[in-house]
């Protein structure tokens, strides 16, 4: 077991010659913040229509005939609650990276992937119910209004976002076990690093807009 | 030989200057790039990001640091479920309270968690400036919307 860290293709940080414009961020840092800018403007697109939409509707649910129920508040608080712990475990996953401890790295991974499925599994309850009625047995059916397509559209895009990350991390944390981060290769943590805590701000604008205002 | 002497002891004082922690002597800053060194590994410990040379070498991370951020995001979340549940409140300032405590949040999540902060200026304008272009969209199409239902 312990033989495998020897197998890493490198031994030592790589250096990367510092650059005069981005310094010493990788071309995977890099690319990952290029990606999470196009990523954003998906969820600005959705959160533009929702907010056009919104604000050009007399009253918010709009037809209240078709008796939509409001969304719940304090259980999407505490689901907030957890995507921002699991952030912390993801920021220490990348502390632990950076000081050469695999064992420490791999726990605070395995938290994080903790933290995102117990996420869905609270979407999932929100959606269809587990312990108690779902909004779709409350009334709030897709396709029905603009107040049930803008909250599922957006809500489930985030939620794919939670499930790809769960993923991600999950190739991440078995390759942190096969000791491919050890010497110092730790950058792949933090870009890892940097989707997740880009879901989880994405879902502390989203619980705003969609949930609180 | 006087003015050497004067030189040399400007430079001491510089370089404590820089350091900000544990004395130097005017013998130690004639060996250039060992200082230099020794005054980075200083500074990350005193100031862990507080200085201009962002993105010039690795970040040790700061725990507490996170922690405190954690805390800060708790606090702010749960005045925003206060703030949104408050009987009464007006729903301008509601609204503006809101959004502003969301953007704050985002804000923290992006420059502590996300080590914006240690990047360069360059690297820091390259995500910020695209994102701030939909905000600005969404103020003229959403005023806009707002306005037709109000004429």
């Amino acid at each position: 077991m312990s033989a495998t860290a020897e197998h890493a293709d490198h031994h030592g940080p790589i250096a990367w010659p510092k650059d005069p414009q981005y310094g010493l961020a990788t071309p995977g840092k890099i690319a990952m913040w290029i990606f999470l800018c196009s990523d954003a403007f998906s969820f600005a697109g959705l959160l533009l229509a929702y907010g056009i939409l919104r604000g050009g509707a007399k009253v918010w649910p709009p037809d209240p005939s078709l008796g939509e129920p409001h969304l719940g508040i304090n259980f999407t608080a505490g689901l907030t609650f957890l995507l921002i712990c699991s952030s912390v475990t993801m920021v220490l996953a990348h502390a632990a990276a950076v000081e050469g401890n695999r064992k420490k790295t791999a726990t605070f991974l395995a938290l994080t992937i903790l933290g995102g499925i117990l996420f869905l599994f609270g979407q999932y309850q929100e959606y269809f119910g587990i312990w108690s009625h779902g909004l779709t047995h409350e009334g709030l059916v897709f396709g029905a209004s603009h107040y049930a397509n803008t909250f599922y559209v957006t809500t489930s895009f985030h939620g794919m976002h939670v499930f790809s990350g769960v993923l991600y991390l999950t190739v991440i944390l078995v390759r942190t076990l096969m000791g491919k981060y050890d010497h110092g290769k730790h950058d792949h943590i933090e870009i890892v690093g940097l989707f997740w805590h880009f879901v989880d701000l994405v879902w502390i604008l989203v619980f705003t807009f969609i949930y609180l205002l | 030989m006087a003015q050497e002497k004067k030189g040399e002891a400007a430079k001491a004082e510089k370089s404590h200057d820089d350091k900000e922690e544990a004395p130097v002597s005017a013998k130690e800053s004639h060996s250039e790039e060992s200082h230099a060194e020794k005054s980075h590994a200083a500074d990350d410990k005193a100031h862990p990001a507080g200085h201009d040379d962002h993105g010039d070498h690795e970040h040790k991370p700061n725990r507490k640091e996170y922690y405190v951020i954690f805390v800060a995001l708790l606090v702010l979340t749960i005045l925003e479920v206060g703030v949104a549940q408050v009987p009464g409140i007006s729903k301008p300032l509601m609204r503006l309270s809101l959004v502003g405590m969301a953007l704050a949040k985002a804000g923290l999540v992006a420059m502590f968690y996300m080590h914006l902060k240690h990047e360069t200026k360059i690297m820091r304008l390259t995500v910020a400036i695209p994102l701030a272009t939909p905000m600005l969209y969404a103020v003229i199409l959403i005023s806009e919307a707002a306005w037709r239902l109000i004429r």
